[in-house]
C-alpha cells in the first residue's frame, strides 16, 4: 500500500474560475522511499504539503496518508513528523524545552533520554539550555528537524529543509537527512528547489510547475529520458569537424549535427554512438575525442521548465 | 494522550512562557500597577462611603484589568505564534484544534487572573492606607474576584484567541486598535464610574457570571467555525 497516494488532487484558493493551485496532481509514493518534489517557486510545492497534511482541503481529486484522509483523525497525525519552511520553533524556549514541548504533545515516553540523544544526533547538545532565539537559521533548521523526528515518524515532511542555509549548514542538514533515511527506514517527502540536495537525496522525484507535475520518475530515468543521449565528437582541427557534420549530415539519419570550432555534436537518435564514430573513421577523420555528456538533474530541470515556459 | 493532556501541555506552556518573560511580567505588573494606583487614589476617604467605593472599584476595575493584560499576553501566544509559523507546525501534531486553542487561553487567563488579583491587592492596601484603616471586600466582591472574574477572562481572552486564529493579519492589526481603544476607554471611564459608591450586590455578580458562561458558550460555538485550512490561509 503507497504511504502517500494523491489521485486528481486540484487545489483552488478563491471560486470555481480562480486558477488551479494545484491541477489535477498524482502521486503515489512507497513506504521507505525518499521523494523529492521539485519546483519554483510558486509551483504549488507548499500546498502541497498543505493538503497531504491535512492543513488544507483539496478543491477536486482525494488524497490519502496512510489509507487515511489527512487532518480528519487528530491521532493519525502521530504518525508523520513535519519541518514546514519556518522551523515552527518558539524563539522563547532553549532546544530542550522546544523539544519537549511537542515530545509531550505526541505522548513521547522517555522523553530527556531521547531528546538528549536527539540533540547530539542534530550537534546541539551543547545548546541544550540555550534559547532557540538566540540560534542561527542553520541550527534553528537543525533543531527544526530534531523536533520533527521527536515521536519517531513514520512518514516526514520537508519543506525546503536547507532554506536560507550557508553551503556548511546544507552539507550538514543533507548529511543528517541521508543518516535518517538509511538507518531509520522512513518515508521521506522534501519539497525543495535545491536540485543538488534533491539529486543526492531523493530515489525518486517529482517536478512542478505552475501546479502541474511535468515529470515523475527515478532521478536516472529523468536524466536518461530528458530528450535523446547526446554525443560529441572533438577533431583535430575545425575543418576536420565541419567535413564530419557533412558526412553525417548526407547519411539524414540523425535529427541534427551542430559544429562548434572543433567540436561536432549530435544526438544519438537514429544511429547508434558506435555506428557514428565509425562512420566518421571510415572517412579518415582525425578524431581526438569522442564524448557522452550526462546531462545533470540540473539540466533536465531546466529543460523542463523552458519547455513549460515555451509552451 | 487526551484532550485535557494536551490541553494540560500547552496551558503550561504558554503560563511558563509568560511566568519567565521579564517583559510580558513587567508589562503586566505595570499595567496592573498603573490602573490600581490610579483607582486606589480615586477612592474618598468618607467613612460612610468607601466601603462601597472599594467593593464598586474591586468589582470593575479586577475584570478590566484581568482583560487588559490577557490581551496584552494573547496577542504573544496567539498572534505572534501564528505569525512565526509555530502554530502551525502545531496544527500539524496529533493536537485537536479546541484544545490548542482552550489551552492557550487558560495558559494566558491564569496569570492574566493572578494580575487582577494583584491589582485588587493594591488598590485594597492603597485605599487602607488613605482610610487608616483595613478595609477588606465584601463576600459578593470576593466570590466576583475568586469565580467570576477568571471565568469571565478565560471567556475573553478565548474570544480574543479566536479572531487572532480566524482572521488575517491585517484584519488583527484593525481589531487589536480597536481592542486597545476599548480598554482603555472602559478602564479610564470606569475610574470615575466607580466613584459614585453604589452597592455591589448579587445581582450583579451573578449577573456578570451569567454573561461570562454566556462569552463562554459563545466562544465555544464560535469554535465549530475555527478550521486548520482557514488558520492557514490566514497566515500571510
Amino acid at each position: 500500500m503507497a504511504v502517500i497516494e494523491a489521485i486528481d488532487l486540484t487545489k483552488r484558493f478563491g471560486g470555481p474560475s480562480a486558477p488551479p493551485v494545484l491541477d489535477a496532481i498524482n502521486l503515489s509514493i512507497q513506504a521507505g522511499e525518499v521523494f523529492g518534489y521539485l519546483g519554483p517557486n510558486g509551483a504549488g510545492k507548499t500546498t502541497t504539503i498543505r493538503v497531504l497534511l491535512g492543513l488544507l482541503n483539496p478543491t477536486r481529486g482525494s488524497v490519502r496518508v496512510f489509507g487515511e484522509v489527512p487532518g480528519v483523525r487528530d491521532a493519525a497525525r502521530a504518525r508523520l513528523g513535519v519541518l514546514l519552511e519556518n522551523s515552527g520553533l518558539d524563539d522563547r524556549m532553549t532546544a530542550f524545552q522546544s523539544l519537549d514541548y511537542h515530545a509531550r504533545l505526541y505522548g513521547v515516553t522517555d522523553r530527556t533520554r531521547r531528546i538528549e540523544r536527539l540533540l547530539g544526533f542534530v550537534g546541539l547538545a551543547d545548546q541544550r539550555d540555550v534559547k532557540v532565539g538566540t540560534f542561527s537559521t542553520g541550527m534553528k533548521r537543525k533543531l527544526g528537524l530534531a523536533r520533527a523526528i521527536v515521536h519517531d515518524p513514520e512518514l516526514l515532511f520537508l519543506d525546503e529543509p536547507s532554506a536560507g542555509l550557508d553551503p556548511e549548514a546544507q552539507r550538514m542538514v543533507r548529511e543528517l537527512l541521508q543518516e535518517l533515511a538509511r538507518t531509520r527506514n522512513i518515508t521521506v517527502f522534501i519539497n525543495s528547489h535545491h536540485l543538488d540536495e534533491v539529486q543526492r537525496l531523493c530515489s525518486r522525484i517529482a517536478v512542478l510547475h505552475r501546479g502541474r507535475i511535468r515529470a515523475c520518475d527515478t532521478v536516472d530515468a529523468l536524466r536518461r529520458g530528458a530528450g535523446a543521449d547526446r554525443v560529441e565528437v572533438r577533431f583535430s582541427d575545425a575543418g576536420q569537424a565541419a567535413r564530419g557534420a557533412q558526412v553525417l549530415g548526407a547519411l539524414g539519419r540523425l535529427p541534427e549535427v551542430t559544429v562548434e570550432g572543433d567540436r561536432l555534436a549530435t544526438f544519438v537518435d537514429g544511429m547508434t554512438a558506435p555506428e557514428i564514430v565509425a562512420t566518421l573513421v571510415r572517412e579518415g577523420l582525425g578524431i581526438e575525442e569522442v564524448l557522452r555528456p550526462v546531462k545533470s538533474l540540473e539540466d533536465v530541470y531546466f529543460e523542463i521548465m523552458r519547455e513549460e515556459e515555451a509552451a | 494522550m487526551s484532550a485535557l493532556d494536551h490541553v494540560m501541555t500547552i496551558a503550561s506552556k504558554e503560563l511558563r512562557e509568560i511566568v519567565t518573560n521579564r517583559g510580558l511580567l513587567f508589562s503586566g505588573i505595570f499595567f496592573a500597577g498603573w490602573f490600581a494606583i490610579m483607582t486606589g487614589l480615586g477612592i474618598s476617604g468618607d467613612e460612610i462611603s468607601r466601603a462601597e467605593e472599594l467593593d464598586n472599584s474591586l468589582f470593575y476595575m479586577a475584570a478590566l484589568i484581568g482583560l487588559f493584560v490577557g490581551y496584552i499576553y494573547s496577542g504573544q501566544t496567539y498572534l505572534r505564534e501564528k505569525q512565526t509559523g509555530v502554530v502551525e507546525t502545531l496544527l500539524c501534531a496529533p493536537v485537536s484544534l479546541r484544545s490548542l486553542w482552550i489551552g492557550k487561553a487558560i495558559g494566558v487567563a491564569l496569570p492574566a487572573w493572578f494580575m487582577s488579583l494583584l491589582a485588587a491587592g493594591a488598590i485594597m492596601v492603597i485605599a487602607s492606607q488613605r482610610a487608616g484603616e483595613t478595609l477588606l471586600p465584601g463576600v459578593t466582591v470576593t466570590v466576583h474576584l475568586l469565580i467570576v472574574v477568571p471565568a469571565f477572562i478565560v471567556a475573553a481572552v478565548a474570544l480574543m484567541g479566536f479572531s487572532q486564529l480566524m482572521l488575517g493579519m491585517r484584519e488583527n492589526m484593525i481589531v487589536n486598535m480597536l481592542t486597545i481603544m476599548i480598554l482603555f476607554g472602559a478602564l479610564a471611564t470606569t475610574r470615575y464610574v466607580v466613584q459614585e459608591a453604589q452597592l455591589v450586590t448579587w445581582t450583579a455578580v451573578l449577573g456578570l457570571l451569567g454573561a461570562s458562561v454566556g462569552l463562554l458558550l459563545i466562544t465555544s460555538l464560535l469554535g465549530r467555525f475555527l478550521s486548520r485550512e482557514r488558520i492557514v490561509r490566514t497566515i500571510s
